[in-house]
């Protein structure tokens, strides 16, 4: 598949523990992601999905294999056109929320001027104008996260990376960020790596979900999601949505019973 | 702040956030501090005579003569000069060391235990040492001064680059920020309240070099006015001097918080 945007070959990751053992993570996983598509990686905490999604931003070496994006060999560069969202967010406490969506625009020479201007439009996006000079300790965790999206956001990456964005807050707030980033997704489509132990979010946000097996991870099953763009929040309760929803809960069980045995 | 209303557009206007101002309470309770210490001190000299603890009252008149003849300011700035030279000396040094010490296991493999070993002297076990390498005057005390100060400020220093969140790093490093980049931007901000710690505590203990220099080699300034006045039974004489170290380092810590205040708004403050 030529024109695929991201190509994964053969990654296989094993961390040693503090005690000497082995522990395998990643075992020969390789996918392709088409340009401007939301794939969403799902599977038990700690399966891996994260280790994955840190071998292709580059911050985790991999043991076998390679990243492509747009064909060129982008494995172990971080910065490298990915733009890496955090599971807590991970703002720069001494920065302003201005300051940190400015940090990867600093980073790559940007001058004050245009990352500013840049940096200015995307909070409006996500609505913390009125927020620009409060420090991340002054913002609510799901302000913080919004941070954490523009500051990604900001680089215009070709691939947004996003690790369990949502985990840490709480299901109000979560399905408000949900809602929140589809709108930005869609006027502002990018590839999307969502890693995610939420069936109903995957569902919701994702063109495709990719369902993982518990450690070492593999992937069971991908499943294309039929919804239509712009997603409204109704199909959450669609019958197709419930139906698909127990089949990859019933999936994710009985990949996890072997283990407990 | 807990929850958080969503889709951006339509939140009602928020009161504007709020800055962390020093309650009064504190300041008050800061000035007691002081005066209890003041109260203690009186009735404990009300027993005795002049000679074996003179009243605040006494020391404060004594005080005011030194200000007034214009010795106090003269010894004063030339106490200063060793003193900030030392200190100069000892942040020259330790400041670097101390990042590498903190982020470079092999440096600090190496250093660490030489710098414990040397801590448990008392800096005043170098000065035959000191006299013999630097004399008995200007750079003598300089390097007692240097000596006083180092390794306090090393440990401090070591200890806030060493506890960098390494999530903050990776976050420099997921943007593409190469090492110098993630030095100036991640790295030094994020330990630069214990920097700063470090640069307290090492002026502190840079007060404390002045004095013991003085007195310890060829006794000049502050340290010969104390010695003085020791000979001659005077404690008011004697207890001056101590009464200005304390001040002065009351005045630099409270200058350094204020800095500390102003340099890092994003600490979370009580």
């Amino acid at each position: 598949m030529p024109h695929s945007k991201l190509i994964i070959e053969d990654i296989s990751k094993t961390f040693r523990r503090d005690d000497g053992t082995q522990m395998p993570v990643l075992l020969n996983q390789s996918m392709e992601v088409a340009d401007r598509e939301f794939v969403a990686l799902l599977g038990p905490s700690g399966c891996g999905k994260s280790t994955l999604l840190r071998i292709i931003n580059g911050l985790v070496a991999t043991d076998t294999g390679r990243v492509l994006l747009n064909g060129k060999d982008i494995t172990g560069r971080p910065g490298e056109g990915c733009g890496m969202v955090f599971q807590s967010s991970d703002l720069l406490p001494w920065r302003t929320a201005l300051g940190n969506v400015e940090f990867g625009l600093e980073v790559q020479g940007v001058g004050k001027a245009d990352r500013q201007r840049v940096s200015r439009d995307l909070l409006r996006r996500v609505g913390l104008t009125e927020f620009e000079h409060a420090y991340p300790h002054q913002l609510s965790g799901g302000m913080q996260q919004r941070v954490g999206i523009a500051r990604a956001f900001a680089i215009n990456p070709e691939v947004l990376l996003m690790d369990e964005p949502f985990g840490a807050l709480d299901v109000q707030t979560r399905d408000d960020m949900q809602v929140e980033l589809l709108r930005l997704w869609e006027d502002n489509q990018k590839t999307v790596l969502f890693v995610t132990h939420g069936i109903e979010e995957a569902l919701y946000l994702a063109d495709r979900v990719m369902v993982f097996s518990p450690r070492p991870a593999r992937v069971l099953k991908v499943f294309d999601i039929p919804f239509p763009r712009p997603r409204r929040e109704e199909i959450k309760t669609e019958p197709l949505f419930l139906e698909m929803r127990r089949e990859i809960g019933g999936l994710l069980r009985a990949s996890r019973e072997p283990a407990l045995a | 702040m807990s929850s958080d209303s969503m889709a951006g557009r339509h939140r009602p206007p928020r009161p504007a956030i709020p800055r962390a101002r020093r309650a009064s309470p504190r300041f008050l309770l800061y000035a007691a501090s002081l005066l209890t210490g003041l109260v203690v001190w009186d009735l404990a000299a009300r027993n005795v005579s002049d000679f074996i603890l003179a009243p605040p009252t006494s020391v404060l008149a004594h005080l005011a003569g030194m200000v007034v003849s214009g010795e106090l300011p003269a010894m004063l700035g030339q106490s200063v000069g060793h003193m900030l030279l030392g200190f100069a000396l000892a942040a020259a040094v330790a400041v670097p060391l101390g990042f590498l010490m903190g982020r470079e296991p092999r440096v600090n493999a190496m250093i660490d235990p030489l710098v414990s070993a040397f801590m448990a002297i008392p800096a005043v076990g170098f000065v035959p040492f000191l006299i013999i390498w630097f004399g008995l005057f200007f750079e003598g005390r300089v390097a007692l001064v240097f000596l006083m100060c180092v390794f306090d400020m090393l440990v401090v220093i070591a200890a806030g680059a060493r506890d960098v969140d390494p999530r903050l790093s990776d976050v420099g490093r997921a943007f593409g920020a190469g090492r110098w980049q993630r030095f100036r931007m991640i790295l030094l901000p994020a330990s630069l309240p214990f920097l700063l710690t470090g640069v307290r505590i090492g002026l502190v203990r840079a007060v404390n070099g002045l004095i013991t220099a003085e007195l310890f080699f060829a006794a000049v300034n502050l340290g010969a006015y104390m010695k003085a006045a020791a000979n001659r039974f005077d404690s008011a004489g004697v207890l001056s001097i101590l009464v200005v170290l304390s001040l002065t380092g009351l005045v630099i810590q409270e200058g350094l918080r204020a800095l500390e205040h102003r340099l890092l708004p994003w600490t979370v403050r009580h």
